[in-house]
């Protein structure tokens, strides 16, 4: 990356101490911002609701979804693969471009890992609203018991338990470590006691000290060269969830590459979105700037060109394997009861992300607020298609239904995005938003070529 | 301790129950007891006193062993202390009794655990059931646990006691005395009772100016008037189907709905099933006035209105050669009619033209007539004396004028509700009013029970001796299984009441009747026989010689004008609920219609091609106005309606039926009149609004799939194999797979004869109440969650526009693949492969993420997506009743078929005590089992004698799907239809 290239990402008066004063403020100031406190208000509102529809589940059972049979999967798994989705350029973000060293990560990076962790919360929590009997879901375990009953490990759903436990482990892990030296800095600059103990607890002894960074710096590295692999792993498992049954539309190999594309672009579509709303919420125009939009557009369109090429291997596979029940789950989804979703997913993943071809539109906040919100629409109605035009008219003619969302489905959508909302509007009351010792290193490097030029 | 109130006791609970309405159930006693406010010493006093406190705790320990107090029935009570011989607790026993349906016996055989009935089964020595058994049959024994039946005798409403009515009577019999029962009139229901007819005949010459009136809704009028017509005298026929080679139905649904009808679909299917390629099949034409099963399995089939059923029928006479009256119109193709006359000459002694019951005398007169010039009288028919009329009888309607003129004063309703299932035109409700003393006896508090002064609560059949004759006359005795649940009384201690004025015991009086019958002399063999057979040794009715009358095709009425250009609104008894009477039975409601698959609901059957030219699709609101009286219905498109025939089912519209069966449809009685009781002409008018239909399928083509594979005689003689289609190499081991090999290795698999399943449904109530699968309810059906583990697939292979569709029928259980795309998928391993190959769901294993559903190809699995058993659920599983060797299934779990594994269990085990392998054809699934024509067949696949491995090998065989290399243990065997050679091409040609 050349130099004039890093002088664009960075504004000329940042220096290490306004930066910082401006960061750990946002989280050390004693009241929190007005348009803050209403967005919290909301979210907090909005997760009251799905804890609500959670415990109404929980109570009185999986039929309050719109779910039956042929279609006994909805929106629960909709939704999970969603979350998972959104999480995924998360943690790709952070770790790849780190790997990489792209510079304009710094800024966007803490973002993408908090959406991470709590992307994959909601996608925790829809799996187990999932399930018939949440209560037993230790059975998928492989824990010790009297009868030696094991899970089976034949089955994609044992796999995907664990990739979705190893993966919130992992961004757990690596959300928190990120955090260290930022809680650190937190910790110093806090006047009351109790903030002092509170931060001086989480930044677990940190002395900025050359061997903390050292480890720091071993740490870091190990975790996101983990980190892309488990991205792929685990929306790849996801993935096999589907491809591993006989149901016509599930039962593709392309799936894994398919979806793990499918993710990173609803998930840099997410940041976008995210980096969209921090800039305006908290005034961080200069630090999230038009050029770090412009990077993201790129990204997002990227993988929606991967994800286009998916959807022609599918289509192209199905006619091609002469399956007649292949076949006829393809005329379904254009011309059958689920019809409008497929054309509305062709609408937003396929058309309109053309539109980031152009640069004035990757550089506009507005155009790619706006497109983000499509993708993710695009994503999702990707992930319905799927599931419910497959099994809703598969092999036997007589067993054909159709399964039609219910006002609890819709409730506990609003309600996930609302704890989604929650969590991250807590994150970054409590958390600096951008990685403070990113910035410093970037303003470091900026100086340290400044002087080579010189 | 204050004295308890005087009849707190009484009304403790059994008040507060019985006069509970609508929804309202409870957990227990004690919560029923805290809503009553009826606890023992709720004399306003609440606050806590420690003498108060004291008492109460001594006084329960004193009670605690009163509820052994209750007075010991005076009939010999065998306690288990001392087992009686052959009864292994665990192990249930089986009863012969007999199940009524609209007066004629089905005979069956009850399974009854420690005491409790659990399961009707078909008799395999009764000649009306053959051991099958139809759904209305077995869905009886869960009515006998209806918490909604009438649990007291009533006197204007309020429960009154035994005694009361017994003085009540005593006053009225004094006065019938004096007046020789002037104003006196009983209204029955068909009574085929041998013991019940000479109590009712010995109550009529003790009051000889006493009326008897009949009121059956679905009655069978035309049969006897029709014979009355040909032969001078009513008769009523007895067919055999086992003879027949030609058979043509003039609305005649004989599979379904006319008595005898198990046996008639078991011995007709029998002849239309290929055992090879070179045998001859039976061959059936229906021309029926709304689609029915029998027409269904028609090779061919023509659909009228029903006023031109006898337009048909008197082209057919003339067609055979019977000089009668040409009609206005000739409703059928020339040529149709010509090759059907030559088929049915072409067969004398074997062919058989079958009249509908609903059909009017004319028609039966012409079939009859057609029948005698076919020979088939003593061979296909034979005639006897009617079983269930009495000819001295009046109808409803005479018994309105009477009311109507004042003559009657005291009217005794014996199981009959009038009050919903009169005729509109006859304002019924308001004459019943009039009369001055009304009597009430059946077992739920109905219409008529509510407007009556006086209602006794009538046993269930499984609680009452009793008896009752079949199709063929033979008569059948009627054992109790259980002590009345709510103290009712028996329909012959109703008529011992009425005519002594005292209650005596059930069982007495009715071996008193049977002394009187048998003529030898070891009546106690005659009668010890009779209830273990559960059949009167030859009581079958004798045929009489019948020949037509000189002139009776003088006596025909004329040919019905031509039809206007309204629309003709026919009705039906329910396939399910048949008049209404069995609207409070979860079981029946939720039973998926044979033809519509509805459940729950009725709806205006119309043709699509009607639907589609007033622009109306199923679930459209309509006003249906016939008579200056309109009811809205939602319709309901069936392929083969005839275009100006709309059909509404009866037996819907019950406002006092149950909790269960309360506004459930609409009641065609409200449009119904007395004059033309099947068929009126009727408008029918779009309100724009909808309604959902709970149907259990809703797609019906079959998408030119091979699910289902048929062929004509003529291609299945020339190609054998019709029904293999190759598959592609699908393992790389040796095929086909070994099975297991020794005596106790099983392989369980299950071969359904599509040639002979008629698509009755019987099997799926039979799955229903063996595996206790629950019944979720109107909305749930239509959200696809039906519950049945078997599901009858019907499809209209042909476009709907079509004017004569066919229409095919498979019974879809579990396939219990060997290679389960269900089975690995599960993340838990709650369904697994067990050694005898059954495809296992072991459900406290399931967490329920649904995975086997999605990658079951059949779609067999069910999921409890609510606590659909438990008190809180909206029909709550009757604990007596469930069937202790299946599990009752959690919120949450998943359930599927499960080839009746208890039963397996069972049958291993009484093998393995005898030490010996399992015989083949011991062991039968409830499916099997209940199959009036045998069309499952279940057997070890281990066993090379078996014989589903026989059948296994035809070439009819074929797995459903096999090219997802699943190897499903459950086949089929391709059906093979019989068309006429000479009428196909020119069907066609006129389509």
């Amino acid at each position: 990356m050349s130099q004039n290239t890093t002088e664009k990402l960075l504004p000329e008066e940042l220096t290490h101490g306004n930066m910082t004063e401006r960061i750990a403020g946002l989280v050390l100031a004693p009241r929190a911002r007005t348009r803050w406190r209403l967005a919290f208000a909301v979210a907090g509102a909005l997760a009251l609701l799905f804890a609500f529809c959670l415990a109404m589940v929980f109570s009185n059972g999986v039929g309050l979804f719109g779910i039956n049979i042929p279609v006994a999967w909805g929106f629960p798994i909709v939704n999970t693969i969603w979350w998972i989705g959104i999480a995924h350029a998360g943690t790709l973000i952070s770790a790849v471009l780190l790997l990489t060293r792209q510079p304009w990560r710094a800024p966007v990076a803490r973002l993408a890992e908090a959406m991470a962790m709590f992307a994959i919360v909601c996608a925790g929590i829809y799996a187990i609203a999932h399930l018939g009997r949440p209560q037993l879901m230790h059975f998928l375990l492989p824990y010790p018991n009297t009868q030696d009953l094991w899970p089976q490990w034949r089955s994609p759903l044992v796999w995907d338990f664990f990739a979705i436990a190893t993966y919130f482990v992992f961004t757990l892990g690596f959300l928190f470590f990120s955090l260290l030296p930022d809680f650190a800095t937190l910790r110093d600059r806090a006047r009351s006691r109790s903030l002092q103990i509170f931060y001086g607890l989480l930044a677990l002894g940190w002395r900025n000290s050359a061997l903390h960074w050292a480890r720091y710096e071993q740490v870091n590295g190990v975790l996101a060269a983990v980190a892309a692999p488990i991205v792929v792993s685990v929306t790849g498992i996801i993935s096999l969830d589907l491809a591993v049954s006989i149901v016509p539309g599930f039962h593709f190999t392309i799936f894994p590459p398919y979806f793990v594309a499918g993710a990173l672009f609803s998930g840099f579509a997410t940041v976008a979105l995210l980096a969209v709303i921090t800039r305006a919420m908290f005034g961080l125009r200069d630090l999230i700037t038009r050029r770090h939009l412009d990077y993201l557009g790129r990204m997002m369109l990227l993988f929606a060109l991967v994800v286009n090429y998916s959807y022609i291997q599918e289509i192209f596979t199905a006619w091609y394997s002469g399956d007649l029940y292949q076949r006829a789950v393809y005329i379904d989804r254009w011309t059958g009861p689920y019809a409008p979703a497929w054309w509305s997913m062709f609408v937003c993943n396929v058309l309109l992300v053309q539109l980031l071809w152009f640069r004035a539109v990757r550089r506009s906040p507005a155009a790619i607020f706006a497109l983000a919100i499509t993708s993710n629409i695009g994503m999702w109605l990707e992930r319905y298609q799927i599931l419910f035009t497959s099994v809703h008219a598969s092999f036997i003619p007589a067993t054909w239904g159709t399964a039609l969302p219910t006002a609890w489905d819709a409730l506990l959508a609003l309600g996930s995005l609302g704890v989604f909302a929650f969590f991250l509007l807590a994150f970054v009351r409590l958390a600096p938003v951008i990685s403070m010792h990113d910035m410093r290193s970037a303003i470091h490097r900026r100086q340290q070529q400044r002087e080579r030029a010189e | 301790m204050p004295p308890l109130k005087p009849g707190q006791e009484t009304e403790f609970p059994a008040q507060a129950l019985a006069s509970q309405r609508g929804a309202g159930y409870w957990h227990s006693l004690v919560a029923l007891a805290a809503r009553a406010d009826n606890l023992i010493g709720s004399d306003g006093d609440h606050s806590p006193q420690r003498r108060r406190m004291l008492k109460l705790l001594g006084a329960s320990m004193a009670l605690a062993g009163l509820p052994a107090c209750t007075r010991e029935p005076r009939d010999t009570l065998v306690p288990y202390v001392r087992q009686p011989e052959m009864l292994v607790p665990g192990r249930p026993r089986y009863y012969a009794s007999a199940a009524v349906v609209a007066g004629y016996a089905q005979g069956v055989l009850a399974e009854s655990h420690e005491g409790r009935p659990v399961k009707l089964e078909g008799n395999p020595d009764h000649p009306a059931s053959r051991g099958a058994c139809d759904a209305i049959s077995q869905a009886s024994v869960l009515s006998l646990y209806d918490p909604d039946r009438s649990a007291a005798v009533r006197h204007r409403g309020a429960i009154a006691s035994g005694d009361e009515l017994l003085r009540a009577l005593g006053d009225k019999r004094r006065q019938w005395n004096a007046t020789r029962g002037r104003g006196l009139a009983f209204v029955t229901g068909t009574i085929t009772s041998p013991s019940q007819r000479a109590r009712i005949d010995a109550l009529r010459e003790r009051w000889p100016e006493a009326r008897w009136y009949l009121h059956e809704p679905v009655d069978r009028s035309g049969v006897y008037s029709g014979s009355r017509l040909l032969f001078g005298r009513p008769l009523e026929p007895r067919y055999h189907f086992g003879q027949v080679q030609v058979a043509a139905t003039l609305d005649a649904d004989f599979m379904q709905a006319q008595p005898g009808f198990l046996r008639h679909a078991r011995d007709f299917t029998a002849r239309r099933r290929p055992r090879d390629n070179s045998g001859d099949l039976a061959r059936l034409y229906a021309i029926e006035s709304t689609p029915s099963v029998t027409g269904a399995n028609a090779d061919h089939r023509r659909g009228l209105p029903y006023a031109q059923i006898e337009d048909a029928a008197r082209q057919l006479a003339i067609a055979t050669g019977i000089a009668v009256a040409a009609p206005r119109q000739n409703p059928l193709p020339g040529h149709w009619v010509d090759a059907l006359a030559a088929d049915l000459r072409r067969h004398p002694r074997a062919a058989l033209v079958v009249p509908g019951d609903q059909q009017p005398a004319a028609v039966h007169a012409l079939a009859h007539a057609i029948n005698r010039k076919l020979d088939a009288f003593d061979h296909t028919v034979e005639w006897m004396e009617p079983v269930a009329l009495d000819p001295a009888a009046g109808s409803l309607v005479e018994l309105t004028q009477a009311a109507a003129s004042g003559a009657i004063d005291s009217l005794v309703i014996v199981d009959s509700n009038p009050l919903y299932s009169a005729p509109a035109d006859l304002d019924f409700a308001e004459i019943f009013a009039k009369i001055p003393w009304r009597l009430h006896w059946g077992e739920y508090l109905d219409e008529t029970a509510r407007l009556c002064h006086w209602h006794v609560p009538a046993a269930h059949a499984l609680e009452s001796w009793g008896d009752a004759r079949a199709f063929d006359g033979s008569a059948a005795l009627l054992q109790p299984l259980i002590r009345p649940l709510h103290g009712g009384v028996s329909a012959l201690q109703l008529l011992q009441m009425l005519a002594e004025g005292r209650q005596g015991e059930p069982l007495k009086l009715l071996r008193e009747f049977w002394k009187t019958q048998y003529g030898g002399d070891d009546f106690e063999h005659f009668w010890r026989r009779s209830l273990r057979d559960g059949l009167v040794p030859d009581s079958t009715a004798k045929a009489a010689s019948a020949e037509p009358a000189a002139d009776w095709a003088q006596k025909l009425p004329a040919p019905a004008a031509e039809p206007d250009e309204a629309l003709t609104l026919q009705f039906r008894p329910d396939p399910a609920l048949w008049d209404g009477r069995h609207a409070n039975n979860g079981w029946l409601q939720e039973m998926p219609r044979p033809l519509t698959t509805q459940t729950w609901d009725n709806a205006l059957l119309i043709s699509p091609q009607l639907a589609a030219e007033r622009k109306l699709r199923d679930g459209s609101l309509v006003k249906v106005t016939s008579g200056g009286r309109t009811l809205a219905v939602p319709l309901l498109t069936l392929p083969g309606q005839p275009q100006r025939a709309l059909t509404l089912y009866l037996g819907y519209g019950r406002t006092a039926a149950g909790r269960v069966g309360d506004d459930i449809g609409v009641s065609a009685y409200r449009l119904r009149s007395s004059r033309n009781p099947w068929a009126v002409p009727a408008t029918i008018e779009p309100t724009g609004a909808e309604q959902t239909l709970a149907l259990t399928q809703v797609h019906h083509s079959i998408e030119g799939r091979d699910m289902i594979r048929t062929a004509d005689l003529h291609s299945y003689r020339q190609n054998p194999h019709f029904a293999q289609h190759p598959a592609p190499e699908l393992s790389l081991y040796p095929e086909p797979e070994p099975l297991p090999q020794g005596d106790d290795r099983h392989a369980w698999g299950m071969v359904v004869d599509l040639s002979a399943c008629i698509g009755c449904n019987a099997c799926v109530t039979a799955c229903q109440a063996e595996n206790n699968i629950p019944v979720v309810g109107a909305g749930e059906v239509a959200r696809g969650h039906d519950m049945h583990w078997l599901r009858v697939d019907r499809y209209f292979p042909d476009p709907p526009v079509s004017p004569q569709p066919r229409t095919t029928f498979q019974p879809v259980p579990c396939m219990h693949c060997e290679n389960a795309p269900c089975e690995y998928v599960c993340p838990v391993g709650a369904t697994m492969h067990s050694g005898d190959g059954l495809n296992q769901m072991i459900y406290q294993r399931c967490v329920g993420t649904r995975y086997c559903s999605q990658n079951c190809p059949y779609k067999v699995r069910r999921f409890n997506w609510f606590d659909y058993t438990g008190s809180g659920a909206a029909h709550p599983a009757l604990p007596p009743l469930q069937n202790p060797d299946v599990t009752v299934r959690a919120r949450g779990v998943m359930e599927k078929c499960t080839y009746c594994v208890q039963r397996i269990v069972a049958a291993r085990r009484e093998a393995e005590t005898e030490g010996r392998p399992i015989r083949d054809g011991e062991l039968q699934t409830a499916c099997q089992q209940s199959c009036p024509t045998q069309a499952i067949l279940f057997g070890d696949l281990a066993d090379s004698d078996s014989r589903v491995n026989a059948l296994r090998a035809s070439p009819l065989n074929y797995a459903m799907l096999e090219d997802r290399n699943t190897r499903p243990r459950t086949t089929y065997l391709a059906a093979v239809h019989n068309p006429n050679p000479g009428l196909k091409e020119a069907e066609l040609d006129d389509e």
